[in-house]
């Protein structure tokens, strides 16, 4: 940036970020303003850039979910089953086989990351609006939700339930009923917030019209989930690309034509309602048995000159631990995350470390798109603009 | 729907091979006209891959890195992967940003990350290291001078 | 100073129990009594202040249903002086690129403004520091002051959050000022004076102003509500845009100087209001003086307009009883109507009373009429969101300013009809 830092020509730069109240994470933008009127967009990114790939290429696979909860510290749940149904699709069918009750454990998790991630979403949102209350309301519904996980997982936030082959461990006592008994009163809930927030003439005021992302631009993009879905395209992986007991669960793709904030909106809520119906039918269904899959560990192929290097005799290659090890391939396996698709590309050399590890979050292609979207806008509307499209610094840097 | 792919792609350019994986079906197309390809993608009827879900690189030393791009089309349901295989002294690409928007920042990263240049990139910054960073952190043999690797029996 | 005189009356007899003596009307006794008033109106009002601030944090914490705070003394009673006791021992950071003189100053403007207007705020019969003949004149002349306070704050930070914070406070004090002059202006035409103290003896045991003045009462709330910065107008402090707005580099007790001038200005505001529009220090009046001669044009303009709340009001608890069904926005409006009502029901007890008992404190009467000024203002940043800076302007001129021109104009003429003979 060749630019002064203060203006260029008539228009003042504001920064947005790294430190500001509404970028939640570590984000900056340069606002290039005219006025209040915003002209450009500059976002700078990898302020969170931990290296996650890099360190998911020195780890074993069974290691490497650790990270992954990091890629995306508000729904940790789906980014560490990303990470896993990656790793899986990497076997054949014979070899690793995810026992049915995983399966619908996995479906009740990712819902209920969706509904927290969702109410967090709402939240902030509500907060970015000036609306202290609805943020206050929608975070006591998500806590709830991370109660639930933390009598599965121990953690509230940065969770580390899934694992290659199912869970470490079943749910607790009496968990499934309290998931029901939360999520039966949910909707109730959701309708005193939607009473707060979605009639609100501000709000309408404030969302209607702004921010409208046309069909077109979205897919060029690369914005999926909601967003794409407040646009009028009905495209989700759990339809297109289902994995587990999603072909056999009944619910609905909310979708709205607008692509403005309010439809985000609206089309975020909505499917925190169809999110609870969901794991409510998960629940019904629940079959019993194991959670973990046998897995297909192997021991190590490791060479001899690897062996005579270091001076290690060849009795001690008994004593290695066995581990898994994938052929050689490549893979991608993407599920309809909180905030859109999620995926995971690993190419694995059948070593017990993935060659190459890559994470796909939406936040990436919303991010990279804010600069179409909001120019022309005011500043006040991009902090509106910027909240509805739900992006989290940590999915996209990484 | 894989031999529908591979009839459209096989048609205009023969060069292209095949493979599939888990991934789905690759089609493994030369560097040197990989923009035209990757437009040929989008804007044949057959193939009209509008949604570029991923595009990733991956280093092979000494001499190679690949790099994916993975399609999907809204309108006829179907995904592949384009991979192409740059030289690894000199890697370069011709940009998709002009094909796909989403293009740019995937590009920005795999020059920050990999060092690929893409020609024709309208804005080829680093997108996540600050710009005065030495060296490309996910080439396999990229060594960053403050971490102490740890012993390699340890690690094993 | 006349005015002085029934202030002085109160004092000088606990003068003269610790035994000093002063004579009435000599100029030592008015200089003890102006003292004395500013050290009440300096240790009263800090103190109002900051449990003002308490009552937004417990009224918040109610509508969030959440405790609020309650660590600090029982029920957090001790929680505002905690609060002053922090910024006042917190550092006093003034960065280098800053206008260091403007700097210093813009806090004192922005809580000196507010406290000038309760100056002129008659707190009972004959309670006035200063009742100047143009005391609503001075009182909206103060009012202003606060905005050079946020707007010196906002350039002299020489940050550009602060200094688009500075501006559009400017923008909104400028574009709120107006129709809230036009609404005061009708007020006082009714009452026929500029002296506040005047205005309150109009509604001695008439109709308070609220009634013959329903637009301008209404009017009045929106704009106070928009002079004071607070949300749905708190643009110039909108805390996700522009951080903290005018006061993003002050920190300490300059800062809590803006703070507590929001305050100030909340609770100066809403005693200006009680004192226009509702009755200021007059408790409820009797039922004998409904049929006094000044009631006979108000009948005829409030009577349309209250009925038209009337309706509207009926209307809105229906759509909320068919769609609000339990929620705080629900709670919000059962809650300002229910403290309309207990209000209304006050005045007819008190009537029904004789009207005696109970207008034994004017104080009392007047802090009840503040308080609930302060809760309506209140509610309003707790239930709503944030408008957007152009659409806060659009409002305030193709609506809020038209309406107070007509107010105005139609109060005009029914003056002239009914009284103008």
């Amino acid at each position: 940036m060749s630019n002064s830092d203060f203006a260029v020509g008539d228009m003042m730069i504001v920064n947005i970020g790294p430190q500001h109240p509404s970028t939640h994470g570590v984000m900056h933008f340069r606002l290039h303003l005219d006025g209040e009127i915003i002209r450009r967009v500059d976002p700078e990114v990898g302020y969170l850039h931990r290296s996650i790939e890099k360190i998911s290429e020195r780890r074993l696979y069974e290691q490497v979910p650790v990270y992954c909860d990091r890629v995306d510290y508000t729904c940790a749940m789906t980014a560490v089953l990303g990470y896993v149904l990656s790793v899986e699709s990497l076997f054949e069918k014979y070899e690793l086989e995810v026992p049915p009750r995983a399966w619908y454990i996995r479906v009740i998790v990712t819902e209920l990351q969706r509904l927290a991630n969702h109410l967090l979403w709402l939240g902030t949102f509500a907060l970015e609006l000036g609306s202290f209350t609805g943020y206050m309301y929608a975070f006591r519904e998500r806590e709830k939700i991370l109660d639930l996980f933390e009598s599965v997982a121990g953690e509230r936030i940065t969770i580390n339930y899934p694992c290659i082959g199912g869970f470490q461990q079943d749910l607790p006592e009496g968990w499934v009923e309290l998931c029901r008994k939360i999520l039966s009163e949910y909707p109730r809930y959701l309708d005193e917030i939607e009473d707060l927030l979605t009639l609100n003439p501000i709000l309408i005021a404030r969302c209607k019209g702004i921010g409208v992302l046309n069909r077109q631009t979205a897919i060029a993009y690369g914005i999926t989930g909601p967003n794409l879905r407040a646009t009028g395209v009905k495209f989700d992986l759990r339809r297109e690309e289902p994995w587990g007991p999603y072909p056999e669960l009944d619910f609905d793709i909310p979708t709205r034509e607008e692509g403005d904030v309010y439809a985000r909106y609206l089309v975020r809520l909505a499917e925190t309602r169809q999110s609870c119906r969901i794991v409510l039918q998960c629940l019904d269904k629940l079959p019993e048995g194991p959670v973990l899959a046998k897995l297909p560990l192997k021991k190590r192929d490791i060479s001899s000159e690897f062996l005579k290097e270091r001076g290690i005799d060849a009795h001690i290659r008994t004593g290695i631990p066995r581990r898994l090890c994938p052929s050689p391939n490549e893979t991608y396996r993407r599920m309809e995350g909180p905030r859109g698709e999620y995926g995971v590309f690993i190419i694995s050399d059948g070593s017990d470390k993935p060659y190459r590890v890559r994470y796909r979050d939406n936040s990436f292609s919303s991010m990279s798109a804010i600069g179409a979207i909001s120019k022309g806008h005011k500043l006040a509307d991009f902090i509106a603009i910027f909240a509805s499209l739900d992006i989290v610094a940590p999915g996209l840097d990484r | 729907m894989s031999e529908v792919i591979r009839q459209a792609l096989l048609d205009r350019f023969p060069g292209v091979t095949f493979y599939e994986k888990a991934i789905g079906l690759v089609a493994v197309v030369p560097s040197d006209n990989f923009r035209d390809i990757a437009e040929f993608c989008r804007d044949d009827e057959r193939l009209a891959c509008d949604f570029l879900h991923n595009y990733a690189a991956a280093d092979f030393p000494p001499d190679r890195m690949e790099v994916f791009v993975m399609l999907y089309s809204y309108r006829h349901g179907h995904k592949f992967t384009l991979k192409t295989s740059v030289d690894r002294a000199e890697p370069k690409l011709h940009s998709l940003s002009a094909v796909w928007p989403a293009a740019d920042w995937y590009e920005r990263e795999m020059f920050d990350l990999f060092g690929i240049v893409f020609a024709g990139h309208p804005d080829l910054r680093r997108l996540f290291c600050p710009d005065y960073w030495v060296g490309y952190p996910l080439r396999k043999d990229y060594q960053d001078l403050r971490i102490v690797p740890l012993p390699e029996v340890m690690s094993e | 100073m006349e005015s002085v005189t029934p202030l002085w009356h109160a004092i000088s007899p606990l003068l003269n129990s610790i035994g000093i003596r002063v004579a009435t009307d000599s100029v030592l006794g008015m200089w003890i009594t102006y003292i004395v008033c500013a050290g009440i109106l300096a240790f009263g009002l800090s103190m109002l202040v900051a449990y003002s601030v308490l009552l937004e944090r417990k009224v918040a914490g109610f509508i969030q249903e959440r405790p609020g705070p309650n660590r600090a003394g029982p029920w957090g009673l001790l929680q505002p002086i905690a609060d002053v006791a922090k910024l006042l021992f917190k550092e006093d950071i003034i960065h280098d690129a800053a206008d260091k003189p403007a700097f210093k100053l813009a806090p004192f403007f922005a809580f000196v403004g507010p406290v000038m207007i309760l100056v002129a705020v008659p707190f009972g019969p004959g309670i006035q520091m200063s009742a100047y003949a143009t005391g609503l004149l001075m009182v909206l002349g103060f009012s202003g002051l606060a905005v050079i306070g946020i707007l010196t704050g906002g350039y002299a930070s020489n940050s550009k959050f602060s200094l688009i914070g500075g501006l559009r406070a400017a923008s909104q004090m400028i574009t709120y000022e107006v129709p809230l002059i036009l609404a005061v202006l009708a007020a006082a035409m009714v009452a026929g004076s500029f002296e506040l103290g005047k205005i309150v003896d109009w509604q001695t045991g008439g109709l308070m102003l609220a009634f013959v003045q329903p637009v301008g009462f209404i009017l009045f709330l929106i704009c106070m509500i928009a002079e004071t910065n607070r949300t749905p107008f708190d643009i110039p402090e909108g805390e996700s845009e522009i951080t903290g707005g005018y006061h993003t580099e002050y920190s300490g007790i300059r800062f809590g100087m803006f703070f507590l001038g929001e305050y100030t200005a909340l609770l100066s505001f809403s005693a200006l209001g009680a004192v226009l529009f509702l009755g200021g220090w007059n408790g409820p009046p009797a039922i004998a003086d409904f049929t006094a001669a000044k009631l006979s044009f108000g009948i005829v303009y409030s009577g349309i307009i209250w009925t038209a709340i009337i309706a509207l009001m009926i209307g809105t608890a229906f759509f909320a009883l068919r769609q609000y069904r339990r929620t705080g926005e629900f709670f919000g409006l059962v809650i300002i109507c229910l403290a309309g009502l207990v209000f209304i029901g006050m005045h007819v007890a008190g009537s029904a009373l004789g009207g005696t008992f109970l207008l034994q404190w004017p104080f009392v009467w007047l802090c009840i009429k503040i308080f609930f000024l302060v809760f309506v203002a209140l509610l309003f940043r707790w239930t709503f969101l944030r408008l957007r800076v152009d659409q806060l302007t659009s409002f305030s001129w193709k609506f809020l300013f038209p309406l107070a021109i007509v107010n105005l104009f139609v109060t005009a003429i029914l003056i002239l009809l009914f009284e103008g003979k």
